[in-house]
Order: C-alpha cells, then structure tokens, then sequence
C-alpha cells in the first residue's frame, strides 16, 4: 500500500488511493478480521501520518490491545501512542508474565498517561522498579518520572524505590534511576534533603568518578569517551543536589574539577560533557578556583569555529555574568565579534550579552563599535540593534555632548527604527543642555541633509530649527570642535519646507513642520511672506489637523503679528528629573498617545489651543498649580505632537487627573468661565473656510474649543487673566455644557441648603435637528473625588427643531469642593431614524466653585 | 524534558513524530508546520538550534532528513545532538545503511526502536547494543507468533475441509 500511495503523482490521486483502502480498512473492520488486523492498524497508522483523519481505526487499536497475540499488541500499543492522545482512558496490562508486553505497556503509560491513570498505577509500577529484568526496571523508571510530573504528591513514594536504583550497575537502569532521581528532587523537597545525605551524594561521585575513569568500554563508548550519557546525568543531578547548600558543593569540587580538566573537547560529546560541568558549576556555591575554570572553557568555547559551541558558550556567558562580571568582561572583544556573526541566532545572544556587559568605563568603544555596525547590518536586527544602543547610551552617558552626538548617529542611521519615548527623552536632554543648543541644532542641520529619510531625525531637528533657528542662523554657540557653517535665514525655511513636501513625512512630522515655521516667521521676519505662504498651502488639505494648524497660525502671522513673538518665546526647559520620573510610571492605558497615525479629533481640537496657551502661561507668569497629567505626554504636547490633553508644566507632584484638560487649569487661574458658545468665533476671520472648520470644532466638543475662543478673544482684547470673582456667589450661571449641530445641553445649577459640597443640575437636552431622536439616553462619568448620581429622565423621546426638551436631575458631591472645580465626561445615545447615534465629549467649563 | 520528536524530509514531508507532552491535533500540525517553516529555510552553516516559542528545538541533517527534537530551555543542547545521533546509528545497525526509504516502508519499525531510546521524553539506554538486542528479542518474538498462527490455520483449515 505504501508503494501505491508513494506513486501517486498529484495530491488528489494520492487522496483516491487513501480513500479506497480507509474504505477497504473499514470494512474489514467491520467483519471484525482477526487476521489482518495489525497490517490493517499499520495502514492506519502510515494514513495518520500522511494527515488524514483515522477516529474510526481507535476500537481496533484498543480490540488489538486487548487481544492475546504478541504482535497484535505490539502494534495495538504502537496505534494507541500514536493516534490517541492523553486524554484516552485505556486498561493496561501491567501484569503480564510476558516481560515484553509489560515493557509496551510501561512504555505506552509512560508517554500517554493522564493524572488520573497516574494515582491508579503508581503501584504497580512501584512494584516493576524492583523487578528482575533490567528492561522493565528503566522502563518503569521513566514511567514513574511520568507519573510524578502528573502527580507530583506520590513522588514521597518513589523516593525509597529510586535511592536503590543509583546503586545499578547497569547502565541504561542507572541513567534512568539518575534521571528519576532528579526529577523527584526537582518536586521534593523532602527527596531533595534525603539525596543530599553524605552517603547517598558519595555514592553517587564514586559513580561518576569510575565512569570518568574507566577503561575502553565498546559498548559504551562514544567518541572515545565512555558513556557520555551517563556523563551528563550524573552531573545534572549534582546540579540539582548543589544549587543552594555548600556541603555538597563541597564534596563535589574535586570531581567537577577533574571532569572539567580531562575531559577532550575536540569532539561534540566531550563538548556536550563540559557544557554541563560548567553549568553545573555556574549553579552550585561559590567555589573561586572552579568559577575561573569554567569561564575559561567557555572562553575556548567562544574562540572556536564550530556555531553550536559558540551559541552554547554565549548562552552561558549569560548566566555566568551574575556570578562572575569581571571575568566575562575579558572576553568582551570577543563576544563583539560574535555580534557580527552571520548566524542570526549568534548574533541574537551576542547583543544580549554585549547589553549586559556595558557599564560606565567601557560604554564609549562599545558604543562606537555597535554604531558602526547597525550601518551594516540587515534590516530584522537593526530594529533590536537601535533600541539597545539607545537605552545603552541613555543609562550609561558620560556627558550630554556625547550623548547628543551619538543619538544623532543612531538617528541618521536608523531613525525609523526608534522608538516615540527615546527621541522625546533626546528632545528633554537637548533642551536642557543649554549650552549645546547652537551646536545641536547645527549638527541636526547637517544630518538633516543627508538623512532625510530618516522620520524621527526629521521631526528632532525641525523641532531644534523651530526653537533656536536664530541660533543656527547667527552662529551662536559655537564650540571648539566644531566646523564653520553659514545657514542663512531661508536655508533654515527650506530644510523645513522640504520636510513638510517630502513623500515619506508622515502627519505627526507634518504637524510639527508647521509649529516650526510659526515660531520661524516670528524670529525671521524677512521670511514671514514666505513662511505664510508655505502655511497657506495646507489650508486645504484633507487631514483635519494639518488643515487647522494650517488657518489657525495663518491668522496669527497675517493679524495678530503684535502677540505673534511673544507666542512662540523659547519653550521653557523641560523638567528633566520629572520627565523621567513620569516616564518611568507612566501608565500605558490611560492616555492615549495616537503616534502620528490616528488623529484622535476632539483631542486635536484641544491641542493647537494649548501650545501658543503654553507660552501664554509663560507671559502671564502664574503660578498656577497645574495638575499633572499622567505619563509623558505633557512632553508631546509641548512639542505640538497631537495627543490628548495634557498638562503644561511640570508642576509638583498632583494626583493624576485623567482626561484633565489644560484648558480646565487655565480657567481656574480664574479666567471667565461664562463660557458663551452661541458665537465662538468671532475673533477668528470670517472668511468661509474657517467658519466650516470651527464648525467642525463645535461639533465635536465645544467646551474646549468654546475654551479656546475665549482665549483668542483674550488675545485680541489683551484682556488679563485677572480672577473674576464674579462665580463665587451662591447663584450660578448655567452652561451650555455640550453642543453640537444638531443637540443643546444645557446645565443649570443650585446649591441644597447646607452643604456646600453637593451641587443640583438641571440638565436640559434640546435637539436642533429636524429628525425626532429616539430612545434618548444620558450617561457621565466623573473622577474619583466627585461622586455622581443621576435621576431618571423626564422621557427619552427628544421632538425635533427644539419644541420639547427632555430634563434630567444630576446630582454632585465635590469631596474637593473648592480645590478642584467639577469635570465631567458625557455620553449621550439616541436613534436617528433607526440608526443608532452615540455622542460623546467633555465638560470642563463648569463654574469654579461648584 | 524532550517536548517530541519530528523527522522530516528535505520536501517538507513528515517520515515521523512522537509527541511526549500533550498536544491536540490540531496543535500538532501547527507545530510541524511552524518548525517546518524555520527550519528548512535555515543555512547549512548556521548552528543547530533555534528559539521557538520559548522552547529550544535541536535539528540536525542526515541526507535528506531533519531529525528535530523540541526541549526545555534548560536543557543541554549538545547532549540532545548526540541523542539524534545514538538513534540514527542504531537505525543504520537494525536496517544496514539506513536510508529514507527504509523508514518510509518500515515506520512501525522505526517508532519502536525510537520507543526503547526515549520514554516519556527522557533516554532511557545508552548503549546500542542493548537496545539491538532487545528489538531483536521483540522481532523473534513476532516471528514465532506468526508461525504459530499460520500453522494453526493450516491444521484447522485442514481438518475442516
């Protein structure tokens, strides 16, 4: 039969074939042929194998098994293994007089038990570890290692049984009794104090000492060496009895010695033996003579040419550098070499451990050589080669000039590989180091000439242009070692112009392109004409975020030109210490960070509000406290990048407050928080584009943007941001706390007598649209020290066109109550037409003494 | 622990493989064919073993079969190189100069010589000879079965005719 399916040429002839003798199969099955039965479950088995389905042979392996014949059973036991698994509950015959079937059957429970088989037979094959034949003993042996793993609570009973197993003589039977024993240690405490025993750890060092010793043995020998298995056992268990107690280390120091000394390693079995002995002496107690041993094998195990050996050694470099750094620390030029093997996996463990090496003293040539090499190494491990050279030269940089320089390598080389947190880390450095300005941004303007690419370098240095392009213009700065270069005012313009063109630029590097040429055209005016018109050019364009910027600063350079400098002043220097201290707890869920991808819309409302607000606080000079938000987005927000709201300044340390809007604290300076949304754009030009693109901005959460025209309007009115005491009295103004084009919510609030703390809303929903909404459900969340409780609506049908309203009562507990001003996320749900419509923002212009 | 074993050919065809951790079929053919994947497409000078969903997978050529064998991250990679070889030369001892299609026409024989190697995913004898002897006493034992059986049938169709 398989001469007839190996000669089918096409898979679908092949699948005839396999059907006619399952056909054939079955029906023998069914005439219950005694005869054929095992050269029928053998045909099963070849089909099995091949992939096709065989559920109907599993009786006839288990009828097989339960009949009398030898060979029946032989290949009932091999069916059984092989086409059932685990979870198969079968009799077996331990008891058998013929050794042999006992030996199937301890070998089939040995590879197929379940635990509940395991507590039944244990017994029984307690009872087979002492039997006569050797066969049976190690064959038992294994099953009981079996049985144990399933069951590890009978493994006190085999502890007696397996002690007189490692006084065999008999190979096979000792190298399973060893493996057994250790596997009882592993799980047993208990069996672990009893091995340990002087008499039993002698015993077992004798053994390996004869073995080590003995003559020519031909049944034995591999490679010259007798018995290489039983080698590695014997010196697996000492690991096992060693790891943690220092007498048994102590007996086995001379005959680890001894292994490690004579054994010959120019063959892999030796090697294999010296593997072990080293590892074994990585894990037991400290023993100076021996550790310096080990790792000087693993050293000629470095230097050899053989990629098994070298990846072995590697792996345990590993290890031994938590035992012994100095000693690993010789070998470094070598393993650096190992990272530019051209095996993968070699160079996988070779980075690691280069990782692992570098420390302060030597972070400099390591650093160089990485660098060097991520210019030619392949692309799937350029992404792991960046990311450790970044954080190797983020946790060990000597001074910051270096730092800057080599991040600037790394980015030209491979900027698409690095990560958003390292470049914003580099971002923090820079602006701190303000003696490097001048020449940081020179060097980025160099790299950005060559490496445009290159999208993180691209994004670095547009914003260092943006920040100190008059430094980078006028020469500022410049140090020793640095080269001469003349950048006029319009070079600076065009390095960001190309940026925003480029092909490959993505929304986040556009973005920050446009923040640039703002804060240009303020500290070149004679490019202002040219700055605009780059700007104008993506009045248009179908991303909402780029078509913002793009009015918004437009109106700031052609009307607002009086304000325009004291905008876009140098950003204040970035907290360094809290920056890492965020970054290192920030929370991954909570605010979400859209990578330049994904715009998150009512966020990117909020957002080009709050950079020229940045510089806003930095003018007034308040000091307000600033509730800080959670993780490092503050960061991204000062530089432009889109993301959800968050705070300015890095302030002493508050509660994080999710979802707190910058613009909530710029209120509670005490602007005014009437906040009249009806007309929210007056201060922006009336031209037909930025009407619809407001529009655009109520719809989808006013309060902020409402938020925003107010500032603007402050801007115009240069009105101070003197607090208005006008809100602290008992009677409250209502808001409009959400609108959009088509709904009106609005809250009304009083106080119950009494308690100040608790605040009573009227909230009204109006619907605008011409279209009735159904099944008109209000949903808020607020934060933690707020507590909310909302009474049933008056209906939840909303008429159209205003000529109904539907109220609801909330009720709010401030447990803040004059600290914090309320805040409060809404989700509104209704059916338009049978379609369901969901509407969600955030109030945040709530009266400041609620 | 040895998690299983599998040999495949150059095509990608599997000769044979013996799982001694449970896994559902659906699992195994997954398994075969990831490993499969990585390890066919690997260099002939690249070392022996790969990272494989946080196991180690041991593989090594001979003519035109990988033999793989799947262990802990603990284990001794080497020593699993000279398991792999202790099997192929018991193989070649039993058929004289094994080769592919030995194991193709003769698998059951193959599974049982691999059962007296390893059980439950652990060696169990390390001299060849022993094992020869034993599949030797096994084979002798079907022998005599089936001239047992053949011998009955005759006299009983005898009788009956």
């Amino acid at each position: 039969m398989i001469r007839s399916i190996r000669a089918c040429k096409t898979a679908a002839e092949e699948r005839a074939v396999v059907r006619k003798e399952c056909a054939a199969i079955r029906a023998a099955i069914n005439e219950n042929d005694q005869d054929y039965r095992h050269r029928n479950l053998a045909k099963l088995m070849f089909i099995h194998m091949l992939g096709y389905p065989t559920h109907f042979g599993q009786m006839e392996c288990l009828k097989s098994i339960a009949s009398a014949g030898f060979p029946e059973k032989r290949i009932g036991y091999l069916g059984l293994m092989l086409l059932l698994d685990e979870r198969q509950e079968v009799l077996i015959d331990l008891n058998h007089t013929n050794q042999y079937i006992v030996g199937l059957a301890l070998c089939a429970l040995g590879n197929i038990c379940s635990a509940e088989m395991a507590r039944d037979l244990a017994p029984e094959v307690e009872r087979l570890l002492q039997f006569r034949d050797p066969n049976i003993r190690k064959k038992a042996a294994l099953c009981s290692i079996r049985i144990i793993k399933k069951v590890p609570d009978l493994a006190e009973n085999f502890i007696n049984p397996a002690a007189a197993l490692l006084k065999e003589k008999h190979h096979g039977v000792l190298i399973t009794g060893i493996q057994l024993v250790t596997d009882i240690c592993k799980v047993s405490t208990e069996a672990l104090e009893f091995f340990r025993k002087p008499k039993c750890l002698d015993g077992l060092v004798k053994t390996l000492r004869d073995v080590v010793n003995s003559p020519y043995a031909p049944e034995y020998d591999i490679a010259g060496i007798t018995d290489p298995f039983l080698h590695i056992r014997l010196l697996k268990l000492l690991h096992v009895l060693g790891q943690g107690d220092a007498d048994a280390s102590d007996c086995m120091n001379d005959i680890l010695a001894q292994v490690a000394t004579k054994t010959e390693s120019n063959k892999n079995a030796g090697n294999a033996i010296l593997y072990e002995c080293v590892e074994t002496i990585m894990s037991i107690e400290d023993n100076g003579g021996l550790r310096v041993l080990a790792i000087n094998i693993l050293g000629r195990f470095l230097s050899n040419r053989d990629n098994n050996i070298r990846y072995v050694a590697l792996n345990m470099l590993m290890k031994a550098i938590t035992v012994d750094a100095q000693a690993v620390q010789r070998h470094r030029a070598t393993i650096l070499e190992c990272v530019k093997d051209l095996d993968a996996s070699i160079r996988k463990r070779a980075l690691e451990l280069v990782y692992l090496l570098v420390n302060e003293s030597n972070v400099k040539p390591l650093t160089k050589e990485l660098i060097d090499y991520l210019e030619i190494s392949d692309q799937e491990f350029k992404g792991d080669l960046t990311a450790k050279i970044c954080s190797m030269v983020e946790k060990f940089s000597p001074d910051k000039i270096w730092y800057i320089d080599q991040m600037l390598k790394v980015l030209s080389e491979a900027g698409n590989f690095v990560k958003d947190e390292v470049w914003h880390a580099l971002i923090v450095v820079i602006s701190n180091a303000s003696d490097l300005h001048g020449y940081t941004v020179r060097a980025l303007y160099r790299a950005v000439q060559t490496s445009i690419e290159q999208e993180s370098l691209v994004r670095v240095a547009i914003w260092c242009i943006g920040e100190y392009g008059d430094m980078l213009v006028n020469n500022v700065g410049v140090l020793n070692i640095e080269d001469p270069i003349t950048v006029t005012e319009s070079d600076a313009v065009d390095v960001v112009e190309i940026a925003i063109k480029h092909h490959s630029s993505d929304i986040t590097t556009k973005a920050m392109a446009m923040v640039a040429l703002l804060k240009l055209s303020s500290r070149f005016p004679s490019c202002s004409e040219r700055i605009r018109d780059i700007i104008v050019q993506n009045k248009g364009s179908l991303v909402l975020e780029l078509q913002q910027r793009s009015i918004e600063f437009n109106s700031i350079v052609e009307k607002h030109q009086n304000i325009r400098s004291t905008l876009v002043e140098r950003m204040p220097v970035l907290d360094e210490a809290t920056f890492s201290g965020r970054r290192a707890g920030s929370l991954p869920a909570t605010v979400s960070t859209s990578s330049g991808t994904s715009l998150n819309l009512p966020n990117g409302v909020a957002k080009p509000a709050a950079a020229p607000l940045v510089d806003l606080l930095d003018l007034s000079s308040d000091d307000a406290p600033v509730p800080s938000s959670s993780g490092n987005d503050f960061l991204q927000d000062l530089l432009g990048v889109d993301v959800s709201p968050a705070s300015v300044q890095p302030g002493t340390s508050q509660a994080p407050k999710a979802g707190t809007d910058v613009l909530l604290d710029l209120l509670s300076i005490g602007s005014p928080p009437v906040q009249n949304n009806s007309t929210p754009s007056d201060i922006l030009s009336s031209s037909q584009d930025n009407k619809s693109s407001v529009a655009i901005l109520d719809g989808l959460s006013p309060a902020p943007s409402g938020g925003a025209a107010s500032m603007i309007d402050l801007l115009d009115g240069f009105v101070p941001n003197s607090p208005k005491p006008e809100d602290n009295g008992p009677a409250y103004p209502s808001i409009v706390a959400f609108e959009s084009s088509s709904l009106i919510l609005t809250f009304n609030f009083s106080k119950p007598p009494g308690n100040p703390q608790t605040t009573l809303i009227q909230a009204t929903f109006t619907n605008l649209s011409p279209n009735v909404y159904t099944d008109f459900v209000f949903q808020a969340a607020v934060p933690k020290f707020l507590q909310l409780h909302l009474d049933p609506a008056s209906g939840n049908t909303l008429p159209a066109s205003g000529n109904g309203s539907i109220t609801q009562t909330l009720r709010v507990t401030n447990s803040q109550h004059g600290k914090k001003p309320l805040v409060m996320r809404t989700r509104i749900a209704y059916k338009l037409n049978n379609r369901d419509v969901l509407e969600e923002g955030q109030i945040n212009n709530f009266p400041r003494d609620l | 622990m040895i998690h299983f074993v599998l040999l495949i050919s150059r095509q990608g065809k599997v000769r044979l493989t013996k799982w001694y951790s449970p896994y559902t079929q659906k699992e195994r053919s997954k398994v075969i064919r990831e490993l499969s994947g990585v390890i066919l497409t690997r260099g002939p000078k690249l070392c022996n073993f790969v990272e494989w969903r946080g196991y180690k997978v041991v593989y090594k050529r001979y003519a035109s079969l990988y033999f793989c064998m799947c262990i802990d991250q603990e284990d001794n990679e080497l020593e699993i190189l000279e398991i792999i070889h202790h099997y192929v030369e018991i193989l070649d001892r039993y058929f004289g100069s094994v080769c592919e299609l030995d194991l193709i026409f003769n698998f059951h024989k193959a599974y049982y010589i691999l059962d007296e190697i390893l059980i439950a995913g652990e060696l169990q004898e390390s001299s060849k000879k022993t094992v020869a002897r034993l599949i030797a006493a096994q084979d002798s034992l079907v022998e005599t079965a089936k001239e047992q059986a053949s011998s009955i049938s005759n006299i009983i169709a005898q009788a009956t005719k």
